[in-house]
């Protein structure tokens, strides 16, 4: 994340009204740009090599590099496909082990909650 | 006759963005668009209002990179609009908003106001093409001062301009 050194209060006040599912879905749609475009640069590709290496129109790759797309899975699939390089990627979560927190008492049903439903 | 000034909405180590502030006014013309669609009745309206503000907000983390904008002016100005995903709505009794601005590099972007588009083109609405205008007014003045040698990035926020209608 970039560092801000200034925001104004006004604007500030204006977008932490703004619905949360609104701000992370766009900045997903910005992030796959970027990254879409930061791939294409590093490979030497314009925007008419994808579009031809996808089949799809150059208006719609377009579109893609705009960050107001809203993407399917397929067409992330394809993209990632066509440029041989991963686009969006998921963080795997891990179950904490049993003993992480190491909390006893003497209320079994306590020790379970106090160890992430483990007993 | 316009005097033109500039003051800084959101500053990052990415990108510096600036709204346009006329003729002494409180607010700039931003700050009048905020205030205009935010208590809006009509719940497209305020959905587009709610993701200008954070396109905006996701310019000034990833770069004002040109491909995030469309062209609304000529080819020959950097008059752009912010970039909105439109949700579907009936087109003849819903527009959608547009905020104009100048992109001047992928590191610089100064807004200036804008409207509801009910038309095909800008240039038959007389709020939005007149919003166009100005900017393009600024636009054409602040080339001729990059052409002089000026640092735009580092002399922005002290700048004033005078433009003639």
């Amino acid at each position: 994340m970039a560092r801000v050194r200034y925001i104004d209060p006004e604007f500030q006040k204006a977008l932490n009204e703004v619905s949360p599912a609104i701000r992370k879905e766009t900045s997903y749609e910005f992030a796959i740009a970027k990254r879409i475009r930061d791939v294409l640069i590093r490979k030497h590709w314009s925007q008419a090599m994808l579009a031809k290496a996808t089949g799809k129109k150059e208006a719609t790759v377009s579109l893609w590099l705009s960050g107001t797309h809203n993407f399917t899975i397929r067409t992330i699939a394809e993209i990632e496909c066509a440029l041989n390089e991963e686009v969006l990627s998921i963080r795997q979560y891990r179950k904490p082990s049993e003993t992480v927190c190491g909390y006893i008492s003497n209320r079994p049903a306590y020790t379970g909650l106090l160890n992430d439903g483990n007993e | 006759m316009w005097k033109v000034e500039f003051v800084p909405l959101i500053l990052s180590e990415t990108t510096d963005i600036y709204a346009i502030k006329l003729n002494d006014s409180v607010h700039s013309e931003f700050s009048d668009f905020m205030s205009t669609f935010k208590e809006s009745t009509d719940p497209y309206l305020r959905q587009d209002l709610d993701r200008i503000l954070s396109s905006i907000e996701n310019i000034s983390q990833n770069g004002a990179l040109e491909n995030f904008f469309r062209i609304e002016g000529h080819f020959s100005d950097r008059v752009c609009a912010i970039p909105l995903l439109v949700a579907h709505r009936n087109k003849r009794t819903h527009g959608s908003l547009r905020l104009y601005c100048i992109r001047v590099s992928d590191s610089l972007l100064l807004i200036g106001g804008g409207g509801v588009k009910n038309s095909r083109t800008y240039n038959t609405d007389p709020i939005l093409s007149g919003k166009v205008s100005l900017l393009q007014s600024i636009d054409k003045r602040l080339l001729k001062l990059e052409s002089e040698g000026m640092d735009l990035y580092n002399e922005i926020m002290n700048l004033t301009l005078i433009i003639e209608e």
